[in-house]
């Protein structure tokens, strides 16, 4: 191989010896323009792969998404600006991921051929998603995963000790520990989300991913939503 | 003979009423869609199904409250960005794949192929969260590199396309060994030009099925800046009460890219369906 590619460069040099800077040109850009555009193109590409690997954020403070609302939630809305005034998260290290980009439909039921549980799904299990919020029924059937946390459990059961009139239960089908429903939501039909913000009307209910690494974040979050003022 | 010719009119008077009527009966999502869309919303969940044009006038500017609230503009260069990223990176590695399983010789070619026959027999949601943490990493979510990055490779088009390059006859590929072709100018100038209607039917079922996916979009944009027009179109489902009107308006306005695809490549479209037997 190495041969072959020593002998391939010096026939070409031998070629382009005798040519003049024009010729060489016109010589290069008719034989090699290929080769020349898969380069180009593959370092630019690997370029932005390096940059972006290397300067841009990817671990959050807080991963929240706000299924079902047509109103704009998302990263620079105002419910975003208060919340990480509110929290003081450094922005500079982390980010702070808002998504009302989402919808989540309950009637369907099962995984099969429902993008939006398999979303949901994708998200929870990658670690990165923290809350979901939407109506109860949402929440309840996103319960019977198993992906929502159990807030009697070791992980959250400050939380569901701390908003025990809130809670909203569903019974797991995966899970073989418990034949009762557990609490795997809290109703926040009276928070900022839908008296501030107005993402929402009527009732509306938070879940906690199963997997969440930021239960500060999330303690934080029910606390700016519930307890501050309208 | 009289007879038998006033059967075969007969015959094909029937055979073209039943295939009007049936283009008729595919035609009514899309009539139904346009209907809706100029509706009041109360008119659109009216109960009674014979009601279907709108009674208190065409309400045209649903189109315009939809165009106004969704910025149908940002929508449209996300959809068409990953489709034509999609496109390209699906026929290069595709037909760059295929040509190496079908007229390559080398080790563990069938291992490696069998490789990639199992991609095509396990469900795409069990590379979902695979994928989701490759972007995630690479600091790619709400990029259109991360729209892209499932279609950079595609097994159903290396299949397709090394179906295409064992279909060609062995004689051009050696007559052009003979004049000193080295195994890339025969791909390139010979081969590959060869396989252009399955790399078009390649393309065209690789821009459907990016157009219609829903799923990556709602994982890897969590901006409306970002998202495309499946995703965007999802979002217009309220918590409790939904705009059908606006919604049908903006399906409408979704599906003019696609219409406009279909109209140019009307004539690849039919052969890529009927070539690869594939459905769209």
């Amino acid at each position: 191989m190495k041969k072959k590619i020593m002998e391939w460069y010096r026939t070409e040099q031998e070629k382009l010896a005798s040519m003049s800077v024009k010729e060489k040109t016109a010589y290069i850009a008719e034989y090699y323009w290929l080769w020349i555009l898969g380069i180009v193109g593959g370092a630019v590409l690997l370029g932005y792969m390096v940059y972006r690997a290397n300067f841009t954020l990817k671990e959050s403070w807080f991963y929240a998404v706000y299924a079902n609302t047509t109103e704009d939630g998302g990263e620079g809305s105002q419910l975003w600006k208060d919340f990480e005034a509110y929290a003081g998260f450094d922005l500079t290290k982390k980010k702070l991921v808002m998504n009302a980009e989402s919808y989540f439909d309950p009637s369907i039921t099962g995984g099969t051929n429902n993008s939006y549980f398999q979303a949901f799904v994708a998200l929870v299990e990658s670690g990165d998603l923290d809350v979901i919020t939407m109506r109860p029924e949402g929440i309840e059937a996103l319960g019977v995963s198993g992906r929502l946390m159990d807030l009697t459990g070791a992980d959250a059961g400050e939380l569901g000790a701390q908003y025990t009139d809130r809670l909203i239960y569903a019974l797991p089908y995966d899970t073989d520990y418990s034949t009762e429903p557990v609490p795997i939501g809290i109703d926040i039909s009276d928070s900022l989300l839908v008296t501030r913000y107005h993402l929402y009307e009527g009732e509306c209910a938070i879940g906690i991913s199963a997997y969440s690494g930021h239960p500060e974040s999330v303690r934080q979050f029910l606390k700016f939503i519930l307890e501050e003022e309208a | 003979m009289d007879k038998s010719i006033s059967r075969a009119r007969r015959n094909k008077f029937f055979s073209h009423l039943v295939l009007i009527i049936m283009s008729f009966i595919m035609l009514v999502p899309f009539a139904w869609m346009i209907l809706t869309a100029l509706k009041t919303n109360q008119e659109s969940i009216s109960v009674n199904p014979f009601y279907i044009f709108p009674a208190h006038g065409w309400h045209w500017s649903n189109f315009g409250t939809v165009w106004k609230s969704y910025n149908f503009i940002v929508l449209y260069k996300n959809t068409l960005l990953m489709i034509v990223f999609r496109v390209i990176a699906a026929c290069l590695t595709a037909t760059m794949a295929g040509y190496a399983f079908g007229r390559l010789k080398f080790p563990l070619k069938k291992v490696l192929f069998s490789l990639v026959l199992i991609q095509m027999m396990v469900p795409a949601q069990i590379f979902i969260i695979p994928q989701y943490l490759m972007v995630s990493k690479m600091g790619m979510l709400n990029t259109t590199f991360g729209l892209v990055f499932p279609g950079l490779v595609t097994a159903f088009g290396t299949y397709l396309l090394k179906v295409g390059y064992q279909g060609l006859p062995k004689d051009m590929e050696e007559a052009a060994a003979i004049d000193g072709c080295n195994v890339g100018q025969r791909f390139l100038k010979i081969m590959m030009p060869l396989t252009r209607s399955s790399m078009v039917s390649l393309g065209i079922f690789t821009a459907v099925f990016a157009f219609k996916d829903l799923m990556w979009p709602m994982i890897v944009c969590t901006n409306a800046n970002t998202t495309t027009l499946s995703a965007g179109l999802a979002k217009m489902e309220g918590q409790y009460l939904s705009d059908y009107p606006a919604m049908m308006a903006a399906a409408a306005l979704a599906v003019i890219p696609m219409i406009v695809i279909y109209v140019i490549f009307q004539k690849q479209f039919v052969e890529g369906i009927a070539t690869s037997g594939g459905k769209l």
